[in-house]
């Protein structure tokens, strides 16, 4: 069971709504508390186009930095697949949490089931994943508050808010964009309030 | 807030016109927003748009294709047919558009009417591969675009997309040798020696990590504030340090700390940026590394 927090689900549909035409990727951060399953309370959007280990390493040194000032650590990723008929698992980057694992154990994955995205969605949608015994396995997931976290997506983008979004890429291109999308986390929560 | 979010719907007839034309010469993919500006400034001022009126009609309604807008698609593709009924130019973006309903069948019949009629047009044969890429079928496409390159050989956008289509199948090897052929025609390209140096250093291995550092030190050369190439310089700076013979290793960390300083005035100007301070950390974490390498 892996809880997911309003502002981290947000995140994930914005990034794939943002590039509709592409796959997109990123990385979870959230709290362990000692076996059990981690509260993902938010996320670091990272690619979305090819799949390059140069930019995510880069972004791995920096999270580095981040997670430690924050208390957070780095509890998996999460993909979208490039198109909506496409219900494969992301094998390639999910090889990437595989290495966190000797440092981050049992990473997450969550995958945007693009079947279930709409403007008025009634349920979450995203696949979990749990990475034990050196292989993937289906978890339940769930919105920490789901009617407040799904009425916060359909307004975020309604209102367009996926403009404002920031991945690694859009950083490296502008090194003004916010990767830790600052504001955009504090316009989310203004929706869930 | 840094993110500098436009209100397309609010610009001038001439901001309008000359943000479409940009974005036409760029080849920029906005189509969200190409159909915004149409909807609500551009379709008032057709007949002030003269020629230009049909270039126009063309981009919208591939965006709006491309955004699901069949509605806004139809009305511009009534327009075109209109001007130009026999034209295959509006043929192919009525099979576009039967491409986006997933009308597969029908766009492909539609695609090899007109590559009958003109064989020597590359464009019909493209949108074919774009079909096998859409239904899934990307070894299928992977041969297809194969076969039409050894015709069409120096079709720069075709070879981007083959090495595209290889990193999707984790094919580093062949991704950097189809994008080599696009090196070939634009050998002064940073983001394009930025993009094959990202493939060799993904491909890993001795040589593959040599070809990657010279390839981002070209790019650097030509695009000095390009942070995506100064952090890869970095990485591979660091990596090839690690068994380095001692003259290569000190020529390495001195081209990795150049590349550290030019990031460091980077991130210095970064002011905007609400968490500059930890990418200015960032880098130095990445000269104690280097140090140590």
């Amino acid at each position: 069971m892996a809880e997911i927090s309003a502002v981290a689900y947000s995140k994930i549909v914005l990034h794939a709504v943002k590039y509709p035409h592409s796959a997109v990727r990123g990385f979870l951060l959230g709290k362990r508390h000692g076996q059990e399953p981690p509260i993902i309370v938010d996320v670091i959007p990272a690619l979305h186009g090819s799949l390059l280990s140069a930019p995510l390493e880069a972004l791995l040194i920096t999270l580095d930095t981040y997670v430690s000032d924050h208390k957070l650590q780095i509890v998996g990723i999460y993909f979208a697949n490039e198109s909506n008929d496409d219900k494969s698992f992301d094998e390639s980057f999910a090889k990437v949490a595989e290495k966190l694992h000797t440092i981050y154990p049992q990473p997450v994955a969550l995958q945007v089931d693009a079947s279930k995205l709409s403007l008025n969605s009634n349920s979450q949608c995203l696949k979990a994943f749990s990475y034990e015994n050196k292989a993937w396995k289906s978890i339940s997931s769930f919105l920490t508050n789901e009617d407040v976290g799904l009425a916060a997506v359909s307004a975020a983008i309604e209102s367009k808010l996926y403009r404002e979004l920031t991945d690694f890429e859009g950083h490296l291109d502008d090194p003004n964009a916010d990767v830790f999308n600052t504001d955009l986390t504090t316009k989310i929560r203004q929706l869930i309030e | 807030m840094v993110v500098e979010t436009i209100d397309w719907t609010d610009l001038s007839f001439q901001e309008a016109r000359q943000t479409l034309k940009k974005w036409r010469d760029d080849h920029a993919r906005r189509s969200e927003e190409i159909v915004e500006i149409w909807e609500h400034v551009l379709s008032r001022y057709t007949s002030s748009l003269h020629d230009e009126l049909w270039a126009v009609l063309e981009q919208v309604t591939i965006a709006a294709i491309d955004s699901a807008r069949h509605d806004v698609a139809l009305q511009c593709l009534q327009k075109l047919m209109t001007q130009f009924p026999s034209s295959s130019r509006v043929a192919k973006l009525q099979a576009m558009r039967l491409e986006a309903l997933k009308n597969y069948d029908d766009a492909e019949a539609l695609y090899n009417k007109l590559i009958k009629a003109d064989e020597t047009n590359p464009g019909f044969r493209k949108r074919k591969v774009a079909i096998l890429i859409a239904k899934g079928e990307k070894l299928e496409a992977i041969r297809e675009l194969n076969e039409y390159l050894e015709i069409f050989i120096n079709d720069t956008e075709a070879w981007i997309e083959l090495s595209e289509l290889y990193l999707k199948e984790a094919d580093y090897a062949r991704a950097a040798f189809a994008f080599e052929d696009v090196l070939l025609s634009t050998p002064h390209s940073s983001l394009n020696l930025r993009r094959i140096a990202e493939i060799r250093y993904a491909q890993g291995g001795q040589d593959n990590l040599e070809l990657a550092k010279a390839y981002y030190d070209k790019a650097i050369q030509l695009n000095p504030d390009d942070t995506r190439s100064l952090f890869g310089v970095v990485l591979v700076c660091n990596q090839l340090a690690n068994k380095a013979s001692p003259a290569k290793k000190k020529e390495l960390i001195q081209t990795g700390t150049r590349a550290l300083d030019k990031l460091a005035s980077i991130y210095k100007k970064a002011g905007d940026n609400p968490k500059q301070d930890i990418h200015q950390r960032t880098v130095n974490a990445l000269r104690t590394q280097l140090s140590q390498s």
